[in-house]
């Protein structure tokens, strides 16, 4: 028990937050928008087209197929080319981001495929632009629903950080594998995995709180 | 041509639209050629499936049509740009069956809304809003959000929400169908109100025959797509000249509902048109005559302060018999109408 350093495991759990956090608002920033897009250009929708659809869906579903540890691997080339290098906690930021994209992208879609056709309709009576449509009417409908799935979504980010840790990314995932593996400390092994259910608990609790007090219906 | 411009708010000509293709396709609206006069309530009865949806949805362009014309205001809707299609729609307001109104926003929000799409600057959105809802008696509800209240109440709050942008007009599709008898007489009421206080052109769709008879000035019958039958409420509810019509208005008195095959002697539906009452002429057929005919069922009633509807009867099969009862009723001004029985 001696062994465990402490500000070490602190340090960890600050630089997965913050993988995890940063990735997440990224990942959202671009998720968001093509998770809008898959929806607004099915059949029947008010951009209704074929082909973005079809490109756009098929490229979410190539994304998702791919584990998220080849993915790291397979990014290594891209990462470096931005971030100059391939192996820390920052350069973590990029496949984590590009990974969780079309997850996003994906629970965006279904949360706003709840908003009714009816609400559509009468937004469109009103004569709303489909920039309105989207904006003031889909997004804010759908608003519980985004923040249940934000909530499960940083719980999954959270856990491919630990993984992205295992092949030089730093933070709780780069401690359990070096203490808990490496050198036997089991017992760092068990602090490190309960920090990251508590983490994944913090954030679903929260996620669940906040879409419960801001749903009306 | 002026004039007509004037007169009709909207004029519809050969309008058509097809839904889907080839053996699945299916004619919503099979050329329909209508005139929607300016303030009144028009009605636009039907089955389910008739394409009364359809119809009134080609009204704010929600549905594109296939062929013919929709002119709302002089407007042809079907080559509006996008823009002028958009501007149009503040013109014409909806209501609909399942109220759809924002969940996630409390009504005072809602009522709001098409106010901001239409432009309206933000510190006057607040004021129209409370004065709409206001109108339909919800002024004490503002913060509430629309699962909070009765579907009567909801239905008020689109009303609200769709008369804010002061329309020309009020489509209302199926608009009370999920309310009960009750509260479809007070949303009725209000309806009325608003068009004879604002000057509101209303259009009415539904498949309930009391609600055009409580509120509506004219009427169209649809089926299948097609217009069968248009006119005043009280000409059309007295003589319904097609069949669709009959049932429609009277389906309690509808051949549909009785087997005539169940009876021995011939079955004929007579048709009271508010010239003579309905319960006078069988005693009298009886007492002139010395027949006696069966009422198999009856559907009369009194519409606007005149009587009419239908009945039933059943006439003894001899020939002498039967020319003699019809030759009384058709005297006293009751059209007869045999009835086959298809055995
Ligand atoms: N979007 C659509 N796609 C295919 N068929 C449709 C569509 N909308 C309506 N229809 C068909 O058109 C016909 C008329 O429908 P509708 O206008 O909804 O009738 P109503 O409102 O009188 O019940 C029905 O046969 C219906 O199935
Ligand atoms: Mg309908």
């Amino acid at each position: 028990m001696s062994n465990i350093i402490w500000s070490e495991i602190w340090q960890g759990t600050a630089d997965t937050l913050r993988m995890t956090l940063i990735s997440t608002l990224l990942a959202y920033a671009v998720g968001l928008p093509f998770g809008v897009l898959l929806v607004v250009t099915d059949k029947g929708h008010i951009l209704e087209n074929k082909t973005i659809n079809f490109i756009f869906g098929t490229l979410a579903n190539i994304l998702r197929s791919i584990p998220f540890l080849i993915l790291l691997v397979v990014l290594m080339p891209f990462t470096r080319l931005i971030v100059g290098s391939s192996i820390g906690t920052t350069a973590t930021i990029v496949p984590l981001t590009i990974g969780t994209i079309p997850i996003i992208a994906r629970m965006v879609e279904s949360s706003l495929k709840e908003v009714s056709a009816g609400i559509i309709e009468a937004a469109r009576s009103m004569g709303a632009s489909s920039w309105e449509i989207i904006t003031l009417f889909m997004v804010p409908e759908a608003g519980p629903s985004l923040i249940l799935g934000a909530a499960i979504n940083l719980a999954t980010i959270l856990g491919y950080s630990a993984m992205a840790g295992c092949i030089g990314g730093g933070g709780l995932g780069a401690i359990a594998l070096n203490y808990g593996y490496y050198r036997y400390q089991t017992d760092v092994l068990m602090i490190t995995v309960i920090i990251l259910i508590l983490l994944i608990q913090i954030f679903q609790t929260l996620g669940t709180r906040i879409a419960l007090k801001v749903r009306h219906s | 041509m002026s004039l007509e411009k004037e007169n009709n708010i909207y004029t519809l000509r050969n309008v058509s639209k097809v839904f889907g293709s080839g053996d699945t396709a299916v004619k919503a609206i099979d050329d329909v050629s209508l005139d929607i006069h300016r303030g009144e309530i028009f009605g636009i009865i039907g089955m389910s499936g008739a394409g009364k949806s359809t119809l009134v949805r080609t009204l704010n362009r929600l549905e594109s049509i296939d062929e013919g014309s929709v002119i709302f205001n002089g407007l042809n809707l079907g080559t509006l740009s996008n823009k002028k299609l958009r501007e149009a729609r503040h013109s014409i307001g909806i209501i609909f069956q399942n109220y759809n109104l924002l969940m996630q926003k409390t009504i005072l929000a809602n009522v709001m809304m098409p106010l901001r799409i239409a432009g309206v600057p933000k510190s006057e959105r607040r004021e129209k809003a409370i004065k709409m809802l206001s109108i339909v008696g919800l002024e004490d509800r503002l913060n509430a959000y629309p699962a909070q209240l009765s579907g009567g109440q909801r239905q008020r709050v689109a009303i609200a929400r769709a008369l804010a942008t002061d329309p020309e007009v009020l489509l209302c599709d199926e608009a009370t169908s999920a309310l009960d008898p009750k509260t479809t007489g007070e949303i009725l009421k209000l309806l009325k109100k608003i068009n004879s206080e604002m000057k509101l052109t209303i259009v009415i769709i539904t498949h309930e025959m009391k609600v055009v008879e409580s509120i509506c000035d004219r009427v169209a019958i649809i089926n299948y797509g097609k217009l069968v039958e248009i006119g005043d409420v009280k000409e059309i509810f007295t003589r319904p000249k097609t069949e669709t019509a009959r049932n429609l208005l009277m389906p309690g008195a509808g051949a549909n509902d009785i087997d005539i095959s169940e009876y021995k002697g011939r079955c004929a539906r007579i048709v009271f048109d508010g010239t003579v009452s309905s319960e006078p002429i069988i005693c009298n057929l009886t007492r002139k005559t010395g027949h006696t005919v069966s009422i198999l069922s009856a559907n009369t009633k009194s519409i606007g302060g005149i009587g009419f509807g239908q009945m039933i009867i059943e006439i003894p099969d001899d020939e002498k018999v039967y020319a003699e009862i019809v030759g009384f009723l058709t005297e006293a001004g009751v059209a007869v109408d045999e009835l086959k029985s298809y055995r």
